[in-house]
């Protein structure tokens, strides 16, 4: 398990100096998604599963998401097309895939060799999480809870400003 | 069972860290730093990860020693056995959370100025100083 841990760890970083230095929004995005899987294959090794499905689902899934739709949003017009030809290019995708190829080797090795290989500490269980969410912890539940209600009234508010001030400029003062 | 030492998982976050710093510093479309924003919150997430599985190593012996004083209540031994193992799992659960509030926020952030400004360019809005 520490060879697992320290290939992830030369992809993740490896695959964020991508990130930093692409100049291409959308080729930013395919090495951050391989940088964030690389990290929850090291929180599974280290001893975390749920964190890593939550990982995957909630930052590579769900976040990664939303800039996908900014960037859908933005590039209106022409200039998509033009861009989507250049970007389909076997140049801009073969990095992200070759590294996202290593982690699935990894994948592979973790299931076929140790089912439940720990690389430092326990493995905590998902009912364990769960127990100390809901136990000690429930205040800063229902402290995030708040947040990400206040953090969709907040993104409501500003997108529909937004749109109503591009459709009619006066109307969009009047509903303010 | 291998084992992996604190200071490689804590060296990987700082890394980490310090790659999306340099994101935030160094480029100026603000989807970019955006995006090293996400990534250092994610490294902040993963210390707290590692963080958490070191000192479970310890925590055995003050569970032990918390059970042997106390034996008394089911529901007490079974929180005192549990709560010390997972706590940076739950902080990097609260990371998480807040990471998706703030992604939220912020790309509602970029679409209006994207509508106001007509670019992506952060430079673009130093029009407000004074």
């Amino acid at each position: 398990m520490e060879t697992v841990f320290y290939i992830s760890a030369a992809i993740a970083v490896l695959s964020t100096l991508m990130v930093v230095t692409r100049r291409n929004a959308v080729h930013a995005l395919l090495y951050l998604i391989v940088s964030l899987l690389a990290v929850a294959v090291i929180l599974f090794v280290l001893g975390g599963p749920m964190v890593a499905v939550l990982e995957v689902i909630v930052y590579a899934g769900a976040i990664m998401v939303l800039f996908v739709f900014v960037i859908i949003v933005l590039n209106i017009g022409h200039e998509a097309v033009r861009q989507e030809r250049q970007w389909l290019r076997p140049g801009n995708w073969i990095g992200p895939a070759l590294l996202t190829g290593v982690l699935a080797a990894e994948l592979v090795y973790i299931l076929a060799g140790r089912a439940a290989g720990v690389a430092s500490g326990e493995q905590v269980s998902p009912a364990a999480l769960g127990a100390s969410l809901f136990g000690p912890y429930v205040l800063g539940v229902e402290m995030a809870s708040l947040l990400l209600l206040a953090a969709l009234v907040g993104a409501y508010h500003l997108g529909r400003r937004t749109t109503t001030r591009q459709e009619q400029g006066s109307d969009g003062i009047d509903k303010r | 069972m291998a084992s992996i030492s604190v200071e490689s998982g804590l060296i990987l976050s700082a890394v980490l860290f310090g790659l999306g710093l340099i994101g935030v510093l160094a480029r100026r479309n603000i989807l970019f730093i955006l995006l090293s924003i996400e990534i250092m919150l994610n490294a902040a997430g993963l210390a707290f990860v590692v963080a958490g599985s070191a000192w479970q190593d310890e925590s055995p012996t003050v569970a032990a020693s918390a059970a042997a004083t106390e034996p008394t209540t089911s529901v007490g031994g079974y929180k005192e056995s549990t709560v010390p193992q997972a706590d940076g799992q739950v902080m990097f659960f609260f990371v998480l959370t807040m990471a998706a509030a703030e992604v939220s926020v912020g790309l509602a952030l970029v679409l209006r100025m994207h509508s106001q400004a007509g670019s992506l360019d952060a430079d673009a809005l130093s029009r407000m100083r004074g």
